[in-house]
């Protein structure tokens, strides 16, 4: 303990001048980028700016708030974004764990399949949504013609359960390599000796994977949980081509909804307030990455 | 269950199958950008037997707007990952090795970047982008990519510093060698897995990207994956031509992918499992 402590303090004093000048890139970039644009963004939802208006820019209070923020509109695009990531999360977690397992018994050609599962999460997002659109597509797609070998002709893209599906389905495809490479790394690095102790214990398969395996991945699976519900909870190129947030509203998250504010209707104070609320949503999130960073 | 004949078997169907999902939609595109607009809408669809053409693709190689589209997407890639590897390295050494007033902030604002939605920032950005004449420059992109990228490839640093012993680095000064030279003959040499790690990561996300150029990019600056959501918009969409267009962005990452692939999962696991 005490020979750590005396290290610690010998790693961190020397030179500071040379630490200013390693962070001073990265911390312009947070400040331009980031920071400078948090507080602006926060100034505009208190006022009526707007891309379009040529009217003096006046301070408005919480009226953006309350137009924008404390609506139906707002509840429906935020149980939107929460059910993609609950829903692609949960799917990701049991088809991830079912082949992870099997890849982790390092069986012949299971380099070859990891590549092969790698594929979604390094094809451009954007290009993949459009192929999946024009496969959905309801008179000529290849869905249809699948779908027509066991006797099914749903149009997915025309209503807005099947809608959420297909968002779902997509954010699910795109990021399966993650949760898979994640997990099999898990499960390669358990303790063998419990395993095996437990299943000459006489424990059957359930008990072995419910008992446990997934109690000992415990700690991994909630890593998972955390960043893919970052990224799910910000999912938008895939809603962008594929659906535009429709039929209706249907498919339209959180992201999708300051976006449209934004860049539709060129209302920057109200995309703004839409913004502010977003932060305020990822809060929670936010203060479990904190705790999660040793530096 | 583990060697027994019907676990293989299983095992196999199962990793097919989902292989199966997985491909289908890639050789979809590349198919389908090898045939003409009306073979590509036959009903049912011709997987195999189709004759291929190269229609698509030479006109898209002799389309001026395309081929600005291409520059601009490479431009993008490359910049901001000069810009990412030049920013994180000395700033995942600076976290994890040195104490500096500042420090704190740089925590908070980099988690916060890992949280927070990016549409979040664009919304604010693309007002002051604006004002400042920034509109529609490849610097622009690069810079708000960069910022964006620069948490991940922060962290997956971190990883790399964290797991070079201190010892090496406290034995060296004990001969007394300087900081810089330590960081110089000791740390670079056994960071260069992590750096180029980082590299490909950031080269494949800002090839990717689409949110942040549909936003700042108008007609100067824009990159493929904004020109082919012009397909969408169009009434007739060539099918063809834009399952050829797609191909363009998913065959440069395709070959990469081949000589990466070690670095892709051993980043993976350091931004997540050990970070």
């Amino acid at each position: 303990m005490v020979t750590n402590e005396i290290r610690t303090v010998r790693r961190y004093s020397r030179s500071s001048g040379l630490a200013v000048l390693f962070s001073l890139p990265g911390l312009l970039l947070l400040i331009s980028v980031v920071l400078a644009p948090l507080i602006t963004g926060f100034y505009y939802s208190l006022t009526n700016s707007s891309l379009i208006s040529s009217a003096p820019t006046k301070f408005v209070g919480l009226a953006n708030y309350k137009s924008e923020v404390f609506t139906a509109k707002f509840g429906e695009a935020l149980r939107v974004s929460l059910l993609i990531t609950f829903f692609s999360i949960l799917t990701q977690l049991l088809a991830g764990y079912v082949i992870a397992k099997v890849l982790a018994r390092s069986m012949k050609g299971t380099s070859f399949f990891v590549s092969v599962i790698m594929l979604p999460m390094l094809l451009t997002p954007v290009a993949i949504g459009m192929m999946w659109s024009l496969m959905l597509n309801p008179d000529i797609g290849a869905i249809k013609w699948l779908q027509s070998f066991v006797g099914l002709d749903i149009n997915f893209l025309s209503s807005s359960g099947t809608a959420m599906g297909a968002v779902i389905f997509l954010e699910w495809w795109g990021h399966l390599p993650f949760v898979v490479l994640v997990l099999m790394a898990g499960i390669l690095n358990l303790p063998k000796e419990i395993i095996e102790s437990a299943s000459i214990d006489g424990a059957n398969w359930w008990q072995l994977n419910l008992r446990v395996i997934i109690p000992m991945l415990a700690p991994v699976i909630a890593v998972i949980v955390i960043i893919r519900s970052v990224n799910a909870f910000r999912m938008f190129d895939t809603i962008f081509v594929l659906t535009s947030g429709g039929p209706g509203n249907a498919t339209v998250n959180l992201p999708f909804l300051a976006y449209k504010a934004a860049f539709t209707y060129f209302d920057t104070s109200r995309a703004s307030a839409i913004s502010v609320a977003i932060v305020a949503i990822v809060m929670p999130v936010y203060f479990i990455f904190l705790k999660m960073t040793k530096v | 269950m583990k060697n027994s004949f019907i676990g293989k078997v299983s095992g196999y169907f199962l990793l097919i199958a989902i292989s199966i999902v997985i491909i289908f939609p890639v050789f979809y595109t590349l198919s389908t950008a090898l045939k003409t607009n009306a073979e590509a809408q036959t009903f049912p669809p011709r997987l195999l037997n189709f004759k291929p053409t190269s229609e698509n693709i030479k006109y898209l190689a002799g389309n001026e707007e395309f081929y600005a589209a291409i520059k601009i997407s490479f431009l993008v890639a490359i910049f901001t990952t000069l810009l990412v590897v030049i920013a994180a390295t000395p700033l995942a050494y600076s976290l994890s090795r040195m104490n500096y007033p500042g420090k704190k902030l740089i925590v908070l604002l980099v988690t916060l970047v890992q949280v927070t939605p990016a549409i979040v920032l664009l919304v604010p950005l693309f007002a002051l982008v604006s004002k400042f004449g920034l509109y529609d420059k490849v610097i622009t992109q690069v810079l708000i990519l960069s910022a964006l990228i620069l948490p991940f490839a922060t962290w997956i640093l971190v990883a790399f510093v964290k797991s070079i012993p201190f010892e090496l680095e406290e034995a060296a000064f004990v001969d007394g060698a300087s900081r810089l030279q330590v960081i110089w003959h000791i740390i670079r040499p056994l960071l260069t897995p992590g750096i180029m790690t980082v590299a490909i990561f950031t080269l494949i996300g800002a090839w990717n990207e689409f949110l942040v150029p549909v936003i700042m990019s108008e007609s100067k600056a824009k990159p493929v994956t904004v020109f082919i959501t012009r397909f969408i918009t169009e009434k007739n969409i060539d099918y063809g031509l834009l399952a050829a267009a797609c191909s363009f962005l998913f065959v440069p990452v395709l070959l990469f992918t081949i000589f990466a692939k070690r670095f892709i999962v051993g980043g993976l696991l350091a931004g997540s499992v050990k970070g």
